[in-house]
């Protein structure tokens, strides 16, 4: 099956360099979506696929889904770059190549031997994640888990603004005080 | 040879599990037309028939009315990206018709020494499979809100995905009470667990005796996730014209609503899986009428029940009024969630006192 594997990977990079180079950021969202899920399909093709149902349900699904909303909310649009900016693109090109270079580097000296290694009874289900990491990994669960909950109590105070006391009454008189209010009350 | 039995067997599995799902969304549609004629105490569409025979309006709910859709004009929007505009009726669609995938039609039948499993997709995690393909339908609304270039559309489609991201968390937590006592999300699984009675009583261990507020939980949370009234705010038809689905006219608009009563089928399917027994008949063991026979009456049960449910949530939408915005979010957030999180503790809580005896 490595022509699945090589399908699967040329089909992954190509939906990540249209997320580098789309024009509008919606379009950019959507083909993260798909690398996602593709991913997943990569996971699935590794016989984990407890891990490839919660990485289509939790990123692709959820945290996608977010990032999406966002982008509709604030309304933006496509970025209108004007000019191409040359030494950016030559500094980046640069860059890329370095890092390929050092992965080429890396396969031709020490290359990867791949073993057949007969997998486990419930290999990839729930049950052995799950004990894993309620048993031996239980503390850093939670540890995460706080560490979340401090990202959205943190994300909240930061944005939240004080509310004005609403004037009293109802209908036009109540209506008049606030415009004759101001900003700071 | 084998390979080639063998995807034949999957082909046919594939069309068969596709095909009762659109089936059973098409039955629903014409059930919500004509069973909301009936509570409205109407008539309903009758005027579509060949050689004077209208049964009922199935010729106009599902012969008329797709034909009209898909000679319509292909209407494409002039402001937006007009590829974006067909792409999100096919994310609405898809993700629901794969979710009918991993759900169990009856017991493992052989046929010539073949033991096949009436399954389309036998996942060990088939539950969040099946929550991962509903997470994945909600990329249809909004997509279909934006694209849309109508701020009517879009607050429908941002209204939309709010609702559903907040009621699936509801739905994810309701169940784990339950998949503790049933000890796997593996969904063949489930339906096998409940054939049995309980220890102390003749009764058989469907999760609707396991779990009673569970069931409540789920059954609201999936109304709300598939948009089904009282919680059809997104696509209200007395306030935001169409919702999200106002610009999309034809064969598109059927698309989402196919989509729609789709996972009205899914939503049944789940809900008789995990608390209905799926394809189990009480006090009978469908397994043992024989190799093929067990899989016809549990696939025939299955459907029973399926449509059942689908009739019943076409009935609640028609007898309760809708949702304000406002109420919707805070019966999520103040209500479900806190009672979903009590109903956890106590699951395991006697779960912890019947295994320490």
């Amino acid at each position: 099956m490595e022509l699945a594997i090589y399908l699967f990977s040329a089909l992954t990079l190509l939906s990540a360099l249209g997320v580098v180079f789309s024009a509008k950021p919606l379009t950019s969202a959507l083909y993260l979506v798909l690398t996602l899920f593709l991913v997943a399909v990569h996971f699935a093709m590794l016989d984990a696929g407890f891990l490839a149902v919660t990485q289509v349900l939790v990123y692709a699904g959820a945290i996608m889904v977010l990032v999406v909303f966002v982008i509709m909310l604030l309304g933006v649009d496509e970025v209108n770059e004007g000019r191409r900016n040359i030494p950016q693109f030559v500094i980046a090109l640069a860059a890329v190549s370095v890092f390929v270079g050092i992965f080429a580097g890396l396969s031709y000296t020490s290359p990867l031997e791949l073993k057949n290694v007969a997998l486990p009874e419930g290999f990839g289900g729930i049950e052995g994640i799950g004990a894993k990491l309620f048993c031996e990994y239980v503390l850093a669960f939670e540890l995460a888990s706080v560490l979340l909950l401090a990202a959205i109590v943190a994300a909240v105070t930061l944005t939240i603004e004080a509310k004005r006391p609403l004037p009293e009454g109802r209908g036009l008189k109540a209506m008049h005080k606030t415009k004759n209010q101001g900003v700071i009350s | 040879m084998e390979l080639a039995t063998d995807i034949l067997i999957v082909v046919l599995k594939a069309a068969i599990a596709m095909g009762a799902l659109l089936h059973i969304a098409a039955l629903t549609t014409w059930v919500e037309r004509k069973g909301s004629a009936l509570i409205q105490d109407r008539i309903g569409a009758n005027r579509a028939s060949i050689f004077g025979f209208d049964l009922a309006g199935i010729f106009n709910t599902l012969v008329a009315d797709p034909v009209k859709a898909i000679t319509k004009e292909d209407w494409l929007p002039k402001g937006t990206s007009q590829f974006m505009h067909s792409l999100a009726p096919f994310l609405a669609v898809f993700p629901v018709l794969m979710s009918f995938a991993a759900m169990p039609f009856g017991p493992d039948i052989t046929i010539a020494g073949k033991t096949i499993s009436l399954q389309l997709a036998n996942l060990n995690a088939g539950l969040l499979y099946v929550f991962a393909m509903g997470s994945l339908a909600v990329y249809g609304v909004v997509l279909a809100g934006w694209v849309s270039n109508n701020k009517f559309a879009l607050l429908g489609g941002l209204r939309a995905t709010a609702q559903m991201i907040s009621y699936e968390v509801v739905m994810g937590l309701s169940i784990i009470g339950l998949l503790a006592v049933y000890g796997t999300v593996d969904l063949q699984q489930i339906v096998i667990y409940q054939g049995e009675n309980f220890a102390a009583l003749p009764i058989p261990r469907w999760g609707i005796f396991l779990n009673p507020i569970g069931f409540i939980l789920f059954f609201t949370a999936m109304m709300a996730e598939t948009k089904r009234a009282p919680f059809d705010l997104p696509e209200s038809e007395s306030e935001l014209v169409a919702g999200y689905m106002t610009e999309y006219s034809g064969m598109k608009f059927l698309l989402f609503w196919l989509g729609e009563f789709a996972e009205i089928g899914v939503a049944a399917a789940m809900i008789t899986v995990l608390f209905f027994g799926g394809w189990q008949l009480p006090w009978l063991d469908v397994a043992s009428f024989g190799p093929i026979l067990g899989g016809l009456v549990g696939a025939a049960v299955f459907g029973a029940k399926v449509l059942f449910f689908c009739v019943l949530q076409v009935i609640i939408r028609w007898t309760l009024p809708r949702f304000r915005y406002d109420q919707l979010m805070n019966l999520c957030w103040k209500g479900m969630l806190p009672i979903s999180l009590v109903n956890l503790m106590a699951t395991v809580a006697v779960l912890i006192a019947i295994n320490s005896k």
